[in-house]
């Protein structure tokens, strides 16, 4: 059975070719492929060129390991998939972060969505105090200075 | 204009609770204290659901009545936490602080959701919540309940 490839384009025009298996791991990418003519060059507007080749990378990464295994996948592959993401993630610097995780919303890439996710959430909520969360998430503080000291004095052992 | 350019990059509402969902409940806690929106967020009943149901999917928790002599007169109870990890068995660890608490010979009844009930013979009920630190004590059973009459 021949491979049929999908065309995305990112918003800045950047045209990444990539085989069906890769690009349905987006739940979104189906409809646009109904909505749009099949063969067409599927236009995403809200991702840049640099975010889609990350996602593309994603993709191809875990489309071979559950092409390969045919379901019943080992436990040493399964172990190589979570060693290579956390790699994936760490290479990334903070703004990639971000984009790559409205992106795996945008798309609706499941697994990418819940991995980003999970590494803001270790990395940059975890333990940090309030004001380290709110500088890492742009956060404006609506608080009056009472309101605050008192969601602290109710909570105040989460502080320590 | 000039000031949102400034700030740079904002997570929408939705993602942050999808995040948040991820977070332990420490953490959490202390986050309410971000803004008004966290707060409104973690404090919203679809979002605790949301939370109970994807923490309980992580790892068993147990938690213990220990006994503490503080001296020979005096003996409190506190409540540990214990986590069941994979790997490593049954491992102590303690993310909230102890409570402790002056009835002795206390009994935990099935706990449900993470809530703990704790009598004494059907008496001084209290309710524990160990992931938010927080207790409520329900008024005892009025005599002809208690008497089973």
């Amino acid at each position: 059975m021949s491979k049929k490839n999908i065309v995305l384009k990112s918003s800045n025009g950047i045209i990444f070719e990539v085989e069906e298996a890769v690009a349905l791991q987006s739940e979104t990418i189906p409809y646009m492929i109904e909505d749009d003519c099949a063969n067409d060059t599927i236009p995403l507007a809200n991702v840049t060129g640099d975010i889609l080749a990350l996602v593309i990378e994603y993709c191809k990464k875990h489309v071979v390991v559950a092409d390969g295994d045919g379901g019943g996948s080992s436990s040493s592959s399964q172990e190589d998939l979570k060693n290579w993401d956390a790699q994936f993630m760490n290479d990334l610097d903070q703004s990639k972060i971000f984009n790559l995780l409205l992106a795996a919303d945008f798309l609706n890439i499941k697994t990418l969505f819940d991995l980003t996710c999970q590494f803001v959430a270790d990395t940059m909520i975890k333990g940090k105090s309030v004001e380290e969360v709110r500088r890492t998430l742009n956060i404006e503080k609506d608080y009056t200075s009472e309101e605050e000291a008192k969601a602290r004095q109710e909570n105040e052992w989460a502080f320590k | 204009m000039e000031e949102k350019k400034r700030r740079g990059f904002e997570i929408p509402l939705d993602i942050v609770e999808e995040i948040l969902v991820k977070v332990p409940v420490k953490s959490l806690v202390r986050l309410k204290a971000v803004s008004r929106e966290w707060r409104g967020t973690i404090e919203s009943e679809s979002f605790v659901e949301k939370h109970k149901r994807y923490q309980k999917s992580l790892q068993a928790k147990i938690v213990t009545v220990k006994k503490i002599h503080i001296d020979r007169r005096t003996v409190r109870s506190s409540l540990e936490i214990l986590s069941f990890v994979p790997t490593n068995g049954i491992v102590e660890t303690c993310p909230y602080r102890i409570f402790r608490w002056r009835f002795t010979c206390s009994v935990i009844a099935e706990p449900c959701d993470g809530l703990l009930c704790i009598h004494k013979s059907c008496r001084r009920i209290t309710l524990v919540n160990p992931a938010t630190n927080s207790l409520r004590r329900l008024p005892d059973p009025t005599p002809t309940v208690a008497e089973g009459t």
